[in-house]
């Protein structure tokens, strides 16, 4: 134990002596969360859809369209007196869609032709369109409001913010990275200079040499996951999270995730005899593991093969975890199942890591 | 740590290691007594390190075996590290702590309890000469004073066994020679056995009692320095120095037909030929200069060293006689 102790304290230290280390660790979360939560899944403030038919139709459609924009759907409506002129509008990038309204609305369909090029765009465009079309249909016949089947939202969290909801994946790629940048690419290093054979030819067994590293990366790791969630809080606005039952269930969260992430680094290292190797294998992790984990986009959307991907990559039940607390206030016990796969994929990391850790040259 | 007379510090029979296709080590088989200062001497490539790691339970042998003290290297490692000190080839103390840090994690890792290690580290870095730089970072000391901590952290535990791995290997001659009057201060102070691997014969025959030959993975010769010497004081020793370096190969051809010739090997600027006649071999040598009208700087004959003992056994330009 005390040698494993010395290891652990030996690591500790060089982590105080080159704070550069947590620097680059927090770093490429931090833009991320910065970059990408501003970035990403904000309202889209305008969008020009170019309209062409009936006058009277198009003032209740998209209202104010003289003017230029409607403020309450965010459409803004450009007159285009034939389908062609606006057709091109939409191939120049003019407009976001091509808006086309028959002389009679009960004969005829209203047409939009949309820039499909841009998913985003077209769905949003499509959305504002049939909420126009609604208004539309209420403002000429206000009977049909007895009709309709209304439909009233509570948002149960409140308004999450991408920022916000993004918040858990980021602090899940710190601990990530200080896992490579602090543990295994450190541990890669030392082998290659030669510090790893002073402690081969001490009487430390394989277990307790691979304790002390475990331990140590897992301490790191862990410390830059509380690093970026304190520093997210601030970021995306989120002080609830500082409150110390939220805070102290976070940290036992990061602690779980970094428990596993250090074992995945550990099982990709163990045999490596140079840098190349560790920095190639940690590049294609941080893709393989981190976007198909739910921390950018919800699973849910993925493809089945790919959901079914995700039941094996610890970033998955560290992201459900982390958002299940950080937005929903949830308590351990609701996500003792992400919290039990996380320590179950860490004690197999472990176990392998032992198995394949070479005692010799 | 101290072992009993009657066993010896390191018995090693018969050990075998290959890598690939390769025989690092054929048929190795030597003892070292307790407080005996053994040396492994061979050129790049000769084994000696395979054979200091395979003492060191850093790699395990193909065939044979191999004892420090009582315990085998491959059935328990973990007792024969515990009677051993190990100073690698390599810089092996972390760069960014200090001198005293290296030598508590050492200490630690070797077991030594807490108030031991408060008196044992003071005292290794006395023996070393490092006391004065307990705080500095490893990182900001010359080669010679890392040298000396590495030496240091392997005597925290106060080892049965000593190995050096080639200690002084990129040292200028001055940290050297201080790094030699270490060893023979630990030597007499401590009486540990001493196993040193190195290609400098200067430092094998002033440190060593024993010392073994190593060529292509074996054992050539094994002996004191000073018999070594004897078995081939009967042969003369001439230094060939040419004017312009680089002509050893050209001249290898010419120079095996020498009468006398036993060996021949290469030298920094020149050859050196052992000969069972150095008169009659400087007498044709001065004739072939003359013939060839080759320009050399200097030829003369000397009595044999331990460096001559070693080409002697390792030379590869001259057929031996």
């Amino acid at each position: 134990m005390w040698k494993t102790l010395a290891i652990v304290e030996r690591e500790l230290w060089r982590l105080a002596r080159r704070p550069t280390l947590i620097v680059m660790a927090l770093l490429l979360p931090a833009i991320q969360l910065l970059v990408l939560g501003y970035a990403v899944g904000g309202d889209i403030p305008e969008l020009r859809v170019a309209v062409v038919g009936d006058d009277p139709v198009i003032q209740l459609l998209v209202p104010d369209s003289a003017e230029g924009r409607s403020d309450a759907e965010a459409l803004r409506g450009i007159r285009f007196q034939s389908i062609d002129a606006a057709r091109q509008a939409l191939l120049a990038g003019e407009v976001h869609g091509v808006l086309a309204i028959p002389r009679d609305l009960r004969a005829e369909a209203v047409r939009i032709e949309v820039d499909s090029a841009d998913k985003f765009l077209a769905d949003a465009m499509v959305d504002r369109v049939t909420s126009a079309l609604r208004r539309y249909d209420l403002a000429i016949a206000p009977e049909l409001l007895a009709q309709t089947t209304n439909l009233n939202v509570t948002e149960v969290f409140g308004q999450v913010p991408y920022i916000q909801y993004l918040l858990a994946g980021v602090v899940s790629l710190a601990v990530f990275m200080m896992s490579t940048v602090g543990g295994g690419i450190t541990f890669v290093d030392d082998k290659v200079r030669g510090v790893h054979e002073g402690y081969l030819v001490t009487p430390i067994t394989t277990v307790q040499l691979v304790g002390g590293f475990g331990i140590a990366g897992v301490i790191k790791a862990a410390l830059a996951g509380i690093c970026l969630l304190v520093i997210g809080s601030v970021l995306a606005d989120l002080p609830s999270i500082m409150a110390l039952g939220q805070f102290l269930r976070l940290s036992i969260v990061v602690a779980a995730t970094a428990c596993a992430l250090v074992g995945l680094t550990f099982v990709m290292i163990v045999r490596a005899q140079d840098l190349f190797w560790p920095r190639a294998m940690f590049a294609v992790a941080n893709t393989a593991l981190y976007f198909p984990s739910g921390a950018l986009y919800p699973t849910d959307a993925f493809p089945e093969w790919m959901r079914v991907l995700s039941y094996v990559n610890p970033f998955y039940y560290s992201v459900h975890a982390l958002r299940a607390v950080m937005l929903r206030s949830a308590n351990l016990w609701q996500v003792q199942a992400d919290l039990g796969a996380l320590l179950l994929f860490a004690a197999v990391a472990f176990a392998i890591v032992v198995f394949a850790f070479k005692r010799t040259l | 740590m101290m072992l009993s007379a009657s066993v010896s510090a390191i018995r090693v029979s018969h050990i075998a290691k290959r890598f690939g296709k390769r025989d690092a080590l054929r048929d190795i088989t030597f003892d070292v007594a307790p407080g005996e200062v053994f040396g492994l001497v061979g050129p790049n490539g000769a084994g000696k390190s395979t054979l200091i790691r395979i003492l060191s339970t850093l790699v395990r042998p193909c065939a044979g075996t191999a004892f420090v003290g009582p315990h085998s290297v491959t059935d328990a490692p973990n007792a024969v590290r515990r009677l051993l000190g190990v100073v690698p080839q390599a810089h092996t103390s972390d760069p960014h702590m200090s001198v005293e840090e290296n030598l508590r994690l050492f200490a630690k890792l070797y077991e030594v309890p807490a108030a031991k290690r408060r008196q044992r580290i003071p005292e290794a870095m006395e023996a070393v000469g490092v006391l004065e730089h307990r705080s500095t970072p490893v990182k900001n000391l010359s080669g010679g004073l890392r040298r000396r901590v590495e030496i240091a952290r392997a005597l925290v535990h106060e080892p049965a066994v000593l190995i050096l791995d080639e200690p002084t290997s990129s040292l200028d001659p001055v940290s050297r020679t201080n790094i030699w009057s270490v060893i023979k201060t630990l030597v007499r102070d401590r009486g540990m056995a001493l196993v040193l691997a190195t290609h400098y014969m200067e430092e094998a025959e002033s440190l060593c009692d024993r010392v073994a030959i190593l060529n292509t993975g074996r054992i050539v010769a094994l002996d004191s320095p000073g018999r070594m010497k004897q078995a081939l004081r009967k042969n003369d020793v001439i230094d060939l120095v040419f004017e312009e370096p680089g002509q050893q190969r050209d001249w290898a051809a010419a120079l095996s037909t020498l009468p006398g010739l036993v060996s021949i090997a290469q030298a920094p600027s020149g050859v050196t030929i052992e000969s069972t006649n150095g008169f009659r071999t400087l007498q044709a040598l001065s004739c072939h200069v003359e013939d060839q009208q080759a320009r050399i700087a200097s030829c003369s004959m000397r009595p044999i060293t331990l460096n001559d003992v070693f080409a002697h056994y390792t030379s590869n330009l001259g057929a031996k006689a």
